[in-house]
């Protein structure tokens, strides 16, 4: 689930968090919980068997179903995930009383559910996994601090998943929102990890269940467009944006955490720096200590997972090029070797970020600003319900001017003289790219891709500047006197090889600039 | 949905017994099925009418003439492809396609068409713009002949996977004749019969839900 499910009709808003089970038995007895609900909790024990087929179809279809035991009484459901983590998804569910712990998909009638479900064989389905849940549901009624109604359903979950000898324990709080707005939810799960310590669980008890027994690698996702017409207002491209960017970010959390696939972490950076590159859009317009605090936030949570990043490309695309060159050189193993040790660690301070609970005050905290607009403070009403189209075509005219006026003379602008060009495309990139459906047209699409090209063939430039840094950095590290004259050499040959590569590429960045140069600013009319 | 193809230029190789089990076996599966026949000789459709009212309906379409168009409501859809059909009509039948099924006997003439229909289907610029799946199916495979073990070398050789034989029975005929599959008896007396189906439906579920999605 994606924690800032836009609020509309059918959508479950829905926030899980987890912590240990003393944590968590802790919090269903502290104020937040008892002195808002009314009574005693009712308790329940659950049992739940997960289905699939041997080659896991249901999961790759995106299908949990499980029967669940709850007394004497068996229930089949079938949920799908929503995909992409996005609010207005084809998220269903099906449930039918079955006569005992084995699934019936004849009891499914739904047309629907059957045909995600496809074919199985007889016999096909077997158990994966079990789930054995004490269960303790709370209602928050009533009125918030600031006195706004809202109804909050909490459950209190204490048990263990099963996968053949395996056991995994589960201590989660699940807050539900069944009335009042987003931003509630949000404000209660803040107020219960200032006790004690949380952190959110964006996955479901099936995907826990999926992890723990099979070899199944987290899936990452890309961000979704946000799109804008003339009449979008500078409020409700804040919303967007910002709901845009905790939902790209906090999806990728878990595909990070699990670190084999470079592109969790890497978009979960995307995430993060749309963030930063909102704010520097944006930042006039909101309040001054909001924008501080983020920034921070931001700024910091990009830091820690920038190492583990760096080492992803320099192992991924700047080493394997060369290496496969000098096949053979012993000092470009050694090289390797360093480097897989320094992402080790990358990887570690990543993942301590992830969990620390700075990082989740972050998040949380964030999901009730932006749920409850929070931008908006005395008197900025006239400002943020202005059309967007006006602001955006005024920064978007300074950045365009900006690039141009310090891209001057480029071919023999110093090396520090083109830092400085790539820092101004950079923003006038992410500028452009928010705003583009604004504008759409060709004149637009060709604009964009001048400007991505140039950026691109400057990009490369940044890249080998890090990974001499990086190199540098491995070799004076490094102990041993022979591993560091190794490292030495190893970047010896990598910094010639790119060099040559830059040399090479120079005429081509140089045409590069021209097409951008002349490129037609597609906000002018 | 998920739409299969049954092709072989070589004639008699099975298709339409391939076709029609696979059709009864998707719509035993509880999945609304169609069955589209693009053979003149029209044995799918006949073995259609011959269906009893008693097993899951399979919807039939007659695909021999015209532009054919899918109907809506329908998970899987299965086209009986007909030998030597013109190239410029095959191509509208692969344009929609996520999975090709070829049928192929186990026997060295069967195998050779096989192996050039395979780079054919390779080349076809449809099939590699959705990647749609291609396997080989051994057909009427006899237990224990040499005629079978040569094309379970032969088949592997090639570039497009080898998901299953189905073995040589009479009994494939026997419920033909009165409009069934395999799939529309019951389980526990023809398990072993059935099971020869499971890697093939397997492959299309797993492959064509691929190719599907990507739509």
């Amino acid at each position: 689930m994606a924690m800032a499910e836009l609020p509309g009709p059918n959508v479950e808003i829905e926030l899980k968090l987890s912590a240990p089970a003393e944590t968590i038995e802790a919090l269903s007895r502290s104020g937040p919980v008892v002195q808002a609900s009314e009574g005693l909790g009712i308790v329940k024990t659950l049992e739940n068997t997960y289905y699939d087929t041997p080659d896991l179809r249901l999961l790759t279809r995106g299908i949990a179903l499980r029967v669940r035991k709850d007394g004497e009484r068996f229930v089949q459901t079938m949920k799908t995930e929503s995909e992409s983590g996005g609010a207005l998804a084809r998220r269903g569910e099906w449930e039918t009383p079955v006569g005992g712990l084995r699934p019936d998909l004849a009891a499914i009638d739904d047309a629907d559910a059957r045909e995600l479900l496809g074919l199985i064989l007889p016999g096909e389905l077997q158990p994966v996994f079990s789930n054995r849940i004490r269960r303790e549901v709370r209602v928050i009624d009533g009125p918030d601090e600031s006195g706004h109604a809202r109804t909050i359903e909490i459950a209190l979950d204490i048990g263990e998943t099963r996968a053949g000898d395996v056991t995994e324990p589960i201590a989660e709080i699940e807050l539900e929102l069944l009335k009042g707005s987003a931003e509630n939810v949000f404000d209660l799960a803040l107020a219960l990890h200032r006790i004690g310590h949380v952190r959110i669980e964006p996955r479901s008890k099936a995907e826990r269940g999926y992890a723990l027994s099979t070899d199944i690698v987290p899936r990452w996702q890309k961000a979704e467009p946000i799109v804008f017409d003339p009449q979008t207002t500078i409020d409700e491209a804040l919303a967007d944006v910002f709901n845009a960017c905790f939902k790209h970010w906090t999806a990728n959390e878990s595909a990070a955490l699990d670190g084999r696939d470079p592109e969790g972490i890497h978009q979960m950076r995307v995430g993060l720096r749309r963030l930063r590159s909102a704010l520097s859009i944006f930042g006039p317009l909101l309040p001054e200590d909001a924008l501080a605090w983020l920034k921070e936030e931001a700024s910091g949570a990009l830091g820690a997972l920038g190492r583990a990043r760096d080492l992803d490309v320099f192992l991924g695309e700047l080493l394997s090029p060369v290496a496969q060159e000098f096949r053979g050189d012993e000092c470009l193993v050694t090289l390797r070797r360093a480097a897989a040790r320094e992402q080790a660690k990358g990887y570690e301070q990543a993942r301590s970020a992830i969990v620390s609970p700075r990082y989740t005050e972050f998040v949380l905290r964030f999901g009730g600003w932006v749920e409850g607009r929070r931008w908006r403070t005395e008197g900025t009403s006239d400002v943020l319900d202005r059309p967007l189209v006006a602001y955006a075509d005024k920064l978007l005219e300074k950045r365009h001017r900006k690039a141009l006026k310090l891209g001057r003379q480029f071919e023999i602008l110093s090396v520090d003289g083109r830092h400085q060009v790539r820092i101004a495309l950079k923003k006038l990139r992410y500028t452009s790219e928010f705003f583009e459906s604004l504008h759409p047209s060709r004149k637009t699409k060709r604009y964009v891709k001048s400007l991505s090209r140039l950026q691109d063939s400057l990009g490369h430039l940044n890249d080998v500047a890090v990974a001499e840094r990086l190199m540098e950095d491995l070799a004076n590290r490094s102990a041993l006197p022979s591993e560091q004259a190794a490292l030495q050499r190893a970047a010896g040959l990598l910094i010639g090889w790119y060099a040559r590569g830059v040399a090479d590429t120079e005429p081509e960045t140089v045409a590069n600039w021209e097409a951008f140069s002349v490129a037609a600013p597609f906000w002018r009319q | 949905m998920i739409t299969v193809l049954v092709a072989n230029p070589k004639g008699g190789c099975g298709k339409t017994t391939i076709a029609t089990n696979l059709a009864a076996a998707f719509a035993n599966g509880g999945l609304r099925t169609a069955l589209a026949d693009a053979d003149r000789q029209r044995s799918s459709l006949y073995w259609l009418k011959l269906r009893p009212s008693t097993v899951p309906r399979i919807l039939g379409l007659e695909w021999i003439k015209g532009d054919p168009k899918p109907p809506k409501g329908i998970d899987r859809l299965v086209i009986d492809c007909p030998a030597g059909l013109r190239p410029w009509r095959f191509r509208r039948f692969v344009a929609r396609v996520d999975v090709v099924v070829i049928p192929v006997l186990p026997s060295p003439f069967d195998e050779r068409t096989a192996e050039r229909f395979v780079k054919r289907i390779l080349r076809n610029k449809a099939i590699r713009r959705r990647r749609a799946a291609v396997g080989l199916v051994r057909n009427r495979v006899r237990a224990r002949s040499r005629a079978a073990d040569h094309l379970e070398i032969a088949t592997t050789g090639m570039d497009v996977p080898d998901v299953g034989e189905i073995r040589d029975r009479a009994l494939y005929l026997e419920v033909a004749s009165n409009g069934l599959g395999i799939f529309d008896l019951p389980t526990p007396r023809i398990e072993t019969v059935q099971a020869d189906w499971y890697p093939l439906l397997r492959y299309i579920e797993t492959a064509g839900w691929r190719g599907s999605a990507n739509e």
